[in-house]
């Protein structure tokens, strides 16, 4: 059944946004970067949706972005053939790492030294962000294009998703694939949580969880519609997944049911995640916004805050004229 | 349009004018959920006129709207907390000790400021510039945009041509040069 949600929108971005990605806990909050095919990544506050700057400097659509867990450090993949990695604080490009064709994914290790790139060239690149013009470590075994690439194990393997249908994890010392998951259609997404070591996989219809060590299937979920992007909330009661008919789906991971599901996108949803402290998740679309939906409706969070069932309209119009945002007409 | 019996209680005069103040697509569609920023109610819409039908309290209220981008800057604030706690300086100064710091600071403001009257001296001026993978081209400068991104000029020569008007990318120049 479709409940009533009120999401936060986030407008700026002028194509679809493809990816996103938040920071871990700071001091200052958390982060959210987010990755647009109109090739300008932005930052903001991950509570608030509030803009916080634009990352200026590639020269097309920007397929991955993520931040590391301080939030100091942004790195961006884009069709321009480059990845690029960003000073987080002050917005300035820091380093350009030219590749031989479009860049998918970029992902840092835990202390922020390494980087990981991969993309449609079929291979996986670690670059060592101390020593930017040293010859980066390349592993090669995929057949096709790589569409997600993660660091996990305690940075010591990485997982790779990539359009021969294949999931590897390989072993960073040796460069050498440790498991492969066949799969009879592409994976769309895929999703770490190193705590409790889970791998959230979608393809098709399905949302699958893993165990990333072993890559033994834990169990798999069914929707409505073809899935693009899931999620894990951090505690495991919850998962959000979204796809091509435009609404959010909210599921108890324990018994696979699917508790509430959210219109408000209009287009198909790309991507969603998480925050770090699992209160809100947020979601990317086709329709180039991206919305933060709360993960108890209702609860005073961030910009939302609880109403009593109790207000009568008056009550309500006088509670909120102090509290309030008038948003600029906007003209036809 | 809307029958005599739904009374629409928004305060806003025209259903239209709703959309356009809370709906930043400007959106007829009959599902959008967005809310009222003054008086946080949400519309339901009829699905057969999709004309608004009735108003309903939203279950939260949402004290604003995200902030959006500046369209003059690029953000990333240097006076908020986290840009002033994290980058006490912007100047990566190699020496490291205050006098120092102040000198290079000096001389990068030093060095700005040249750059910037270059600019506005070239102002209408033809200017060659080399870039990347040997590209030599000559055109009468106009103006940057405010991060040197972009050059706008005009009768652009190309070995396809003279464009008219054009954008140079800075990404793309190695120098240029002019006659003062």
């Amino acid at each position: 059944m479709a409940m009533r949600q009120t999401p936060l929108t986030c407008s700026g971005h002028t194509r679809p946004v493809v990816d996103l990605a938040f920071s871990g806990i700071t001091p200052y909050g958390y982060f959210l970067i987010s990755a647009c095919k109109d090739g300008k990544p932005m930052l903001r506050q991950g509570d608030t949706g509030d803009w916080i700057g634009t990352f200026l400097g590639h020269k097309g659509a920007v397929w991955g972005a993520t931040l590391n867990k301080e939030a100091t450090k942004a790195a961006t993949a884009a069709a321009d053939f480059s990845a690029k990695v960003w000073d987080a604080v002050t917005g300035e490009e820091v380093l350009t790492l030219a590749h031989k064709h479009i860049v998918k994914t970029v992902d840092f290790t835990q202390d922020s030294n390494s980087l990981l790139t991969a993309g449609n060239d079929k291979l996986l690149r670690i670059y060592d962000l101390n020593k930017p013009e040293a010859e980066p470590q390349e592993i090669s075994g995929h057949t096709s294009a790589i569409k997600k690439a993660l660091w996990c194990n305690n940075d010591q393997q990485i997982l790779s998703a990539a359009d021969d249908k294949t999931i590897r994890l390989w072993d960073k010392t040796s460069s050498e694939a440790v498991k492969t998951l066949t799969f009879d259609q592409a994976v769309s997404s895929m999703e770490y949580i190193p705590d409790g070591e889970i791998l959230v996989i979608t393809y098709g219809k399905t949302v699958a969880f893993y165990n990333a060590h072993s890559l033994d299937l834990i169990k798999t979920v069914d929707a409505p519609t073809s899935i693009h992007s899931a999620s894990l909330h951090p505690d495991k009661d919850y998962f959000v997944a979204g796809g091509d008919d435009f609404k959010l789906y909210k599921y108890d991971y324990t018994t696979k049911e699917e508790m509430e599901s959210y219109k408000g996108h209009f287009g198909p949803v790309h991507c969603v995640r998480f925050s770090p402290d699992g209160e809100l998740y947020a979601s990317g679309s086709e329709d180039g916004t991206l919305r933060l939906w709360q993960t108890a409706v209702g609860k005073t969070y961030g910009l939302w805050k609880c109403v009593l069932p109790a207000c009568t309209t008056e009550e309500l119009a006088s509670e909120n004229s102090d509290a309030i945002y008038c948003p600029p007409e906007i003209k036809a | 349009m809307l029958s005599p019996q739904t009374t629409l209680i928004h305060p806003h005069t025209t259903p239209y004018d709703f959309y356009h103040t809370t709906c930043p697509f400007h959106c007829y569609a009959r599902d959008c959920n967005q809310v009222c920023g003054v008086t946080n109610m949400m519309v339901e819409f009829s699905t057969a006129c999709r004309q608004p039908v009735a108003m309903k309290k939203a279950p939260v209220t949402v004290l604003r709207l995200p902030r959006g981008p500046d369209p003059n800057s690029r953000g990333f604030d240097p006076n908020s907390p986290r840009f002033i706690a994290l980058c006490p300086t912007s100047i990566p100064s190699s020496a490291g000790e205050g006098a120092c710091i102040e000198e290079e600071q000096r001389s990068r403001s030093e060095l700005r400021e040249r750059f910037l009257r270059t600019l506005i001296k070239m102002s209408n001026k033809p200017v060659n510039f080399d870039m990347y993978e040997g590209v030599q081209v000559r055109a009468k400068f106009g103006a940057s945009d405010i991060d040197v991104l972009n050059f706008q000029v005009s009768e652009l020569q190309t070995p396809i041509g003279v464009q008219k008007e054009a954008l140079l990318r800075c990404h793309d120049m190695i120098s240029f040069s002019f006659d003062v």
